[in-house]
């Protein structure tokens, strides 16, 4: 899996270099448009709606619509001119209890990993917080943007989740009005609950769609092209080796053979 | 306590580069399969795959998740992760499976091209280290401790007939033969002159600098120290869309200590990317005849050092 993206942890004076992984895969089948008649590849062109032509990165330039129908010019310097500056450090600024983030504010997650070398501070960094329930809280530049962002520590290791900044929440659109509950109700309602609980199993739940959806593709794939031969039980890469042997048993052999027949006749 | 088997943290031990094929009788000598180095740690419970950084490679080969069940005791292996095509181990395939994430396109590609894993050494067996065995003797417990099917194989070696072995290879258009001394001890992370090879083609990982688009070429470097230093570029086999599908980060100014002269318009990339070039063997430092293989995953760019 490729680093999606680096960066050092810095706490005080020490630096702890790590890496970035993604912690999901879109497994969702994604499917191509297709000329009807061709079966080639559907694209795209970018035309200019005012004049029709047909235009190429290089004619494209950036506007934000303030009004309908107005725009303001951003030029690529005025942008890069604002831009944050990369920053490769994860400035650790404070400390938290885990309990105490609103799990609202999670974006996504990355599996954090330390750089050779970095290991142990890695590890001193993670137990810690473990051993406390805390999380360390930290700010980083990921591509562009400024990230907020929280180090949580598991039992395997970090987790880096990048936060939503407080205006990025919406409000909950409605009030729920305070209801006065009878207790006979509350108490049945727990009770319920209590009958249905059980440990969250993540593997018990699968996209059924997809699953039947994958089942078609690969009955249709398997159809057209004869998939290799299933070999069974038999493994290629033994008979290449063996191939090998058997044929440099065989020069040995005529070699052997070659040089007693010279030596018994000296006509070959 | 904790120990190798526990840990998993193991660095291979590691080949020295191309020698002339010679003959001996105190060595042995064996196909060098163009794979992925991989160490198995293997006992009644699961299979866990790791590359040269540690990195789990399951995930990515998961057709051989249940090859723990071709061991007779716990054990932790040395060995090469293959694909085959044709019948002869495939890198191109190889390479642009460890690309995938997607799961469903994972299954298309292993029951197409299923990978395995061919076993040449044991670094551990019956809860102990056994490294500081002879190798000779750490091939027969690999053979009593393995039984092959269609997953894993062990590696076959033959004694003495180095030369000949090469030979065959070269015909083959095999990637070439590793020597190894009979009497080698396994040392982690280690270099020695007991475990060599020899190569049809000389091979070298290079950091990708940066792309010309109008020649399709990739711009190569490697690191002297902390320097990112040019060392040449390659064409052939690198594909028009090289940049989309590596997903290169395209940046301002060239990563190189100093920039070669180019007539051509150059695409700057951030310098994350490693590759594998080939070439015709040769005494001066040129790469003669390049050929873009691939993509490493197994390398980051500052272990990329001008030898």
């Amino acid at each position: 899996m490729a680093v999606a993206h680096k960066g050092s942890i810095s706490m005080g004076l020490i630096l702890i270099p790590i890496g970035m992984y993604k912690t999901t895969t879109d497994n969702d089948i994604h499917f191509n448009q297709l000329d009807k008649e061709s079966k080639a590849r559907i694209k795209y062109k970018k035309y200019c709606s005012h004049c029709n032509k047909e235009v190429t990165t290089s004619d494209i330039i950036k506007g934000y619509e303030y009004e309908k129908d107005k725009y303001v010019i951003m030029t690529d310097d005025e942008l890069e001119k604002i831009k944050t500056k990369k920053d490769k450090s994860i400035h650790i600024i404070q400390f938290a209890k885990m309990i105490e983030i609103d799990p609202i504010f999670y974006e996504n997650d990355y599996y954090g990993l330390p750089d050779v070398g970095a290991e142990k501070a890695f590890e001193l960094l993670r137990q810690s917080l473990l051993s406390q329930k805390k999380v360390a809280i930290a700010k980083t530049v990921i591509g562009t943007r400024e990230n907020l962002i929280v180090l949580y520590p598991t039992n395997e290791g970090i987790i880096v989740k990048t936060l939503f900044y407080q205006d990025e929440i919406v409000e909950i659109p409605k009030k729920i009005p305070k209801m006065k509950l009878d207790k006979n109700e509350l108490d049945m309602a727990k009770m319920l609950i209590e009958n249905m609980t059980k440990p969250f199993d993540a593997a018990e739940f699968k996209d059924e769609y997809q699953t039947r959806l994958r089942e078609a593709i690969m009955t249709k794939i398997q159809g057209k092209e004869i998939i290799s031969v299933d070999n069974g039980e038999q493994n290629n890469v033994i008979d290449l080796m063996e191939a090998l042997q058997r044929s440099l048993e065989l020069t040995n052999s005529s070699d052997a053979k070659s040089k007693t027949s010279k030596n018994k006749k000296s006509t070959a | 306590m904790m120990d190798l088997f526990d840990e998993k943290a193991i660095n291979p031990m590691l080949i020295k580069d191309m020698m002339n094929p010679f003959n001996s009788k105190d060595w042995i000598y064996e196909l060098k399969l163009d794979g992925i180095r991989c160490i198995a740690y293997l006992d009644n419970l699961e299979t866990d795959l790791r590359d040269k950084r540690n990195m789990k490679l399951l995930p990515r080969f998961p057709e051989l998740e249940m090859i723990y069940h071709q061991i007779k005791d716990k054990c932790i292996l040395d060995g090469e992760l293959i694909v085959l095509k044709d019948g002869v181990p495939d890198f191109y395939e190889l390479q642009r499976r460890s690309l995938l994430t997607d799961t469903f396109k994972i299954q298309l590609a292993y029951k197409k091209y299923p990978a395995s894993f061919v076993a040449y050494d044991i670094i551990y067996y019956n809860n102990k280290d056994v490294t500081d065995l002879p190798l000779i003797e750490r091939k027969k417990i690999l053979q009593d401790v393995l039984v092959e099917n269609k997953s894993i194989a062990i590696s076959r070696f033959i004694e003495e007939k180095g030369i000949e072995l090469f030979n065959i290879a070269d015909q083959q258009k095999l990637e070439g033969v590793v020597a190894k001394r009979k009497d080698s001890k396994y040392y982690f992370d280690k270099r020695t002159k007991d475990w060599v090879k020899f190569k049809r083609m000389a091979d070298e990982d290079f950091v990708v600098c940066g792309y010309v688009k109008k020649k399709n070429t990739l711009i190569l470097g490697q690191y002297k120290g902390e320097a990112l230093i040019y060392k040449g570029s390659v064409s052939f086999g690198v594909k028009q869309d090289f940049l989309s599908v590596y997903n290169c980060k395209e940046i301002n100014n060239s990563p190189l200590e100093s920039t070669p002269f180019c007539k051509e318009e150059v695409i700057w990339i951030e310098p994350n990317l490693v590759c594998v070039v080939e070439y015709m063997p040769n005494t001066k430092d040129s790469l003669r005849q390049p050929v873009f293989k691939g993509i490493r995953d197994d390398v980051v760019p500052n272990e990329c050092q001008v030898k």
